[in-house]
């Protein structure tokens, strides 16, 4: 009797496990019209990331990455997708990666928080997970496939997420931003120097006609002061970049692209904007 | 900058077939002079024919012949793990080393990181190239994410490494005679750049590369990543490196989707460092931009300054 009760326990701990771990989110047979499991589930924590991502791991780790977890998917002509489910940890840091990966060709899908689609993929966010299918083709039937993956993970996993509150209070609108947590995310918009100059807490960037704005808040008053002298003291002094006006709130410099950056300290905030 | 006009190289080249007519024996000494004393350094062609201007280039070079001899064994570091134009080297540059290195007369020519089969359906050329492909070898077990316990690695020891002590490498890599580079020129969000010298990474297991991005005295620290990839280049450095510049990403690197620019440019030459300070200019990077070009200068791998390097630049 003991041992059945344990049984039982261990049982249902099992199931409640999966239905609540990033495993549960995945796609089941028979839920995705022909669309069936092939291959290992494959599980990847922390620094693990490494292993699953060639090139571009130390992009989601920078956003607070915690785990991720992949599977491939084949129709009956041998179509295949590959579906990868990453728990960043928060709704934010989500939106980041998706805001910096997202194909500059596709469009929106209308699926989850955010979504973009190419001809052979798929990018969308829910609360804080990001999920990113791709497939070697680029029929009807894979963007068919696409929708149904997309639409059986939504279900398990309906919660909306936050977008970061910076969007809100700069009055911007998140599909025009995107949302920065380190100086790798800041070398895809604009490279400054190898080392973390800016100390970035968070910082969007955004288009405004054809000067692109550089927006990097701060939780300290103090911090944000300390950051913008060493900047004003430190860039002059880098070959790419020559000092053209400087004044106690505010310098300008022109780069060797002879593009004009002009940095101004603000409340808790510096503003690049790069012309 | 100097530059070989197609001018000068067609003189050069109608002078060599009257003395092949007349003595084999001068110009046998005539070749010898030119290599020394007239063969750029590197050669970059430009224009839309990837395929053609390839085997341009490394003809400007003095031909393949200069780096493979008959009977040796060739090993390519083709970047081909990716499935966006513009993230992976063009397999029209591949499929013309690899023509070049059996025409040259190599017994082998094998890739030393896997290259899947659709990497090759991307080229016009690859139903020409068939007869060249079916001869071609491919590490299969150095596939990402590459494991030692897979078999077809070594442990190997780098004596004087600043960094990197010891390495996982593929095995494959002391069987060949000559090592030909394969990189394509593109951002990197955390190197900013990869080219030459990055892609070398492609011969070790997944476990010694990402000691690399970890092992040094903060995460993801440049300069230590930048060293140890001196550090591996130095222990095998590539004979030959063939550079594609046609189409690259510019931002959301290096797996992408991103934004993309056209140089259609490929580099062809034996200095790594130059190679990578050339591809790195196209995006409009200095020198101090980019940490693996002092760190392979250190390293005795090359000059950052091409000014003083010989470069054929020629449109096709």
């Amino acid at each position: 009797m003991m041992r059945l009760f344990l049984l039982t326990y261990l049982l249902l701990n099992a199931f409640l496990l999966q239905a609540t771990s990033i495993h549960g989110l995945l796609p089941e047979n028979k839920s995705c019209g022909d669309w069936l499991v092939v291959g290992q589930t494959e599980y990847y924590a922390s620094d693990e990331l490494y292993f699953l991502i060639n090139g571009g791991a130390d992009l989601y780790l920078e956003y607070g990455f915690k785990e991720v977890v992949a599977q491939s998917y084949q129709n009956n002509v041998n179509e295949k997708i590959s579906v990868e489910i990453y728990n960043m940890g928060s709704s934010e840091a989500a939106f980041g990666i998706y805001s910096l990966s997202k194909s500059p060709q596709g469009e929106t899908a209308n699926l989850g928080d955010f979504s973009v689609k190419t001809s052979n993929s798929l990018l969308f966010t829910s609360d804080s997970y990001l999920v990113l299918m791709r497939s070697a083709a680029a029929s009807a039937t894979v963007r068919e496939g696409f929708c149904l993956l997309a639409e059986s993970i939504l279900r398990k996993n309906p919660a909306e997420g936050n977008i970061p509150a910076l969007i809100e209070h700069l009055k911007l609108n998140a599909n025009d931003v995107r949302y920065l947590r380190g100086p790798i995310g800041l070398s895809s918009v604009y490279y400054f120097d190898a080392a973390n100059l800016f100390q970035v807490e968070e910082a969007l960037a955004y288009q405004q006609g054809d000067t692109t704005l550089l927006y990097f808040a701060y939780n300290e008053a103090q911090k944000t002061v300390e950051v913008f002298e060493h900047l004003k003291k430190m860039l002059p002094s880098k070959t790419k970049f020559t000092l053209l006006e400087s004044q106690a709130s505010a310098f300008n410099l022109k780069d060797k692209k002879e593009r004009t950056l002009f940095f101004t300290l603000k409340q808790n905030a510096i503003q690049v904007a790069l012309n | 900058m100097s530059k070989l006009t197609r001018r000068t190289f067609i003189k050069q080249a109608s002078v060599l077939g009257l003395g092949s007519m007349v003595l084999p024996g001068i110009l046998l000494k005539k070749t010898s002079a030119l290599t020394a004393q007239n063969l750029p350094d590197i050669a970059i062609i430009e224009g839309t024919r990837i395929f053609e201007n390839t085997l341009l280039a490394v003809e400007r070079l003095g031909g393949m012949s200069r780096f493979v001899k008959n009977g040796q064994k060739v090993g390519l570091l083709i970047n081909s793990d990716f499935e966006i134009p513009g993230v992976y080297t063009h397999p029209d540059v591949s499929l013309a080393v690899v023509k070049m290195c059996f025409d040259a007369g190599a017994s082998e020519v094998s890739c030393l990181q896997c290259v899947i089969s659709e990497y090759w359906e991307r080229s016009a050329h690859k139903t020409a190239m068939e007869p060249y492909l079916t001869r071609l070898g491919n590490e299969t077990l150095n596939r990402f994410p590459a494991k030692f316990e897979n078999g077809g690695f070594v442990k190997k020891e780098i004596i004087g490494a600043k960094h990197l002590k010891e390495i996982e490498v593929v095995g494959k890599l002391f069987e060949v005679d000559v090592l030909i580079n394969l990189p394509i020129a593109k951002h990197h969000a955390t190197t900013l750049f990869t080219g030459a010298l990055k892609n070398m990474m492609g011969v070790n297991t997944r476990a010694t590369n990402v000691t690399f991005h970890l092992n040094g005295p903060k995460r993801n620290d440049p300069v230590y990543l930048a060293e140890c990839i001196a550090d591996l280049n130095r222990f095998r450095p590539a004979d030959l490196t063939v550079m594609d510049a046609t189409s690259y990403l510019t931002s959301n690197g290096p797996s992408g989707p991103g934004e993309t620019a056209e140089s259609n440019k490929i580099l062809a030459g034996t200095d790594m460092v130059a190679i990578d300070a050339l591809g790195s200019s196209y995006h409009g990077y200095s020198y101090e931009d980019i940490p693996t070009l002092a760190a392979g200068e250190q390293a005795g791998l090359g000059t950052a300054n091409y000014h003083n390097l010989k470069i054929h630049e020629e449109k096709a």
